[in-house]
């Protein structure tokens, strides 16, 4: 402890650093890369967010602190497929915290502000069925959540999912399988006649 | 209905990369239409991607060169908080050496102490440490040394550890 005092007031107090340069040793990214990283990432990140916490507000929050601690993570990434990950991994565990200290609020059926927000954009039907799917959405756990949106909005491979929930692959499939007829049961027979 | 099927990830495939159902392979479609894995997968996959899209183009993140700015800015100040935090392990620290050092000055000018140490010296010489332990005095000063050594180096830990 003594040690650890000593390190803190050597490092801190007899030779002290820049905090500019400080702060840029700490990123391991330039500028540069992570606004390109950003740019490829934040849309699908936040839609992300936003269906696992299902709360747009919560996901507006989640996103900048999910990039800030990404970049304060400062590691090495040998691929842009291990960054992503790390990234939603960091996403993944924030909105658990926050689902933990209940500071998200309670999910609920789509209001009218979020009717507004895409009414521009969109037509009726399609509002309807994004409805649906957050309601469905909204009565299964968060993990349940994230692994059918990873699976299935996102595409990707059980081993990326896995990396990204912090599960074992072998563990995931049956998850998966229970999450996916949970959702199915709840979607019901709606879109069946045009997704098949 | 069993758990898998092994056209589900060619399914999937399809759905992910809008070939669904208008661009496959006719005889994947008609396996889809008779394999409940596969016609839920179709379902759920169709779902999620539309809903994905929909959320992405509801999306406003904030731009890249702001969110950048706003990390370098909370860095910054994150960096010096902790570096006005070992301001307080280094109060915590000459504190204590100056306490040490004004025992020490106490301790070689005191009568007093000087008595008292030679005392305990005498009384552990005659009886061991077991009897001195055994006697009143020893017991109070062997719990007030311990109680010391426990508590001063908590104190520091918690005075460092708060911020």
């Amino acid at each position: 402890m003594l040690r650890d005092a000593t390190g803190f007031f050597q490092d801190r107090v007899l030779a002290p650093t820049d905090a500019r340069d400080a702060v840029r040793a700490d990123f391991a990214m330039d500028e540069d890369s992570f606004r390109a990283f950003y740019d490829r990432t934040a849309r699908g990140l936040w839609a992300y967010l936003a269906r696992v916490t299902g709360d747009r507000q919560a996901a507006d929050d989640l996103l900048q602190e999910a990039f800030y601690r990404f970049l304060r993570a400062g590691s090495e990434y040998e691929s842009e497929a291990h960054r992503r990950n790390s990234l939603y991994r960091i996403a993944t565990n924030l909105a658990r915290d926050s689902k933990r200290r209940s500071v998200i609020r309670p999910v609920a059926a789509v209001s009218g502000e979020d009717i507004e927000r895409v009414a521009g954009s969109d037509s009726a039907g399609s509002l309807d069925r994004s409805a649906d799917v957050e309601r469905a959405m909204a009565r299964l756990r968060p993990n349940e959540r994230a692994m059918l949106w990873l699976a299935y909005a996102e595409g990707e491979a059980h081993a990326e999912i896995a990396e990204r929930l912090g599960l074992k692959v072998g563990s995931l499939k049956p998850l998966l399988f229970r999450a996916r007829r949970k959702l199915a049961g709840l979607l019901g027979g709606k879109g069946k006649s045009n997704a098949v | 209905m069993p758990s898998d099927c092994c056209f589900e990830a060619e399914v999937l495939a399809a759905v992910v990369e809008c070939r669904w159902p208008e661009r496959v392979d006719p005889e994947l479609r008609q396996h889809a239409g008779a394999c409940a894995v596969c016609a839920e997968v179709a379902l759920l996959a169709t779902e999620l991607r539309a809903d994905r899209d929909r959320l992405r183009a509801e999306a406003a993140p904030p731009e890249s060169a702001r969110v950048w700015w706003m990390a370098q800015m909370r860095a910054r100040r994150e960096a010096e908080k902790a570096a006005a935090r070992p301001i307080t392990a280094a109060q915590v620290l000459g504190t204590a050496a100056a306490a040490w050092f004004a025992g020490a000055c106490y301790g070689a000018t005191s009568e007093w102490f000087r008595a008292e140490f030679t005392q305990i010296s005498g009384t552990v010489q005659t009886l061991g440490v077991a009897g001195f332990l055994a006697s009143g005095t020893g017991l109070l000063l062997a719990i007030g040394t311990i109680s010391i050594l426990v508590l001063v180096p908590t104190a520091v830990w918690l005075a460092v550890a708060k911020d």
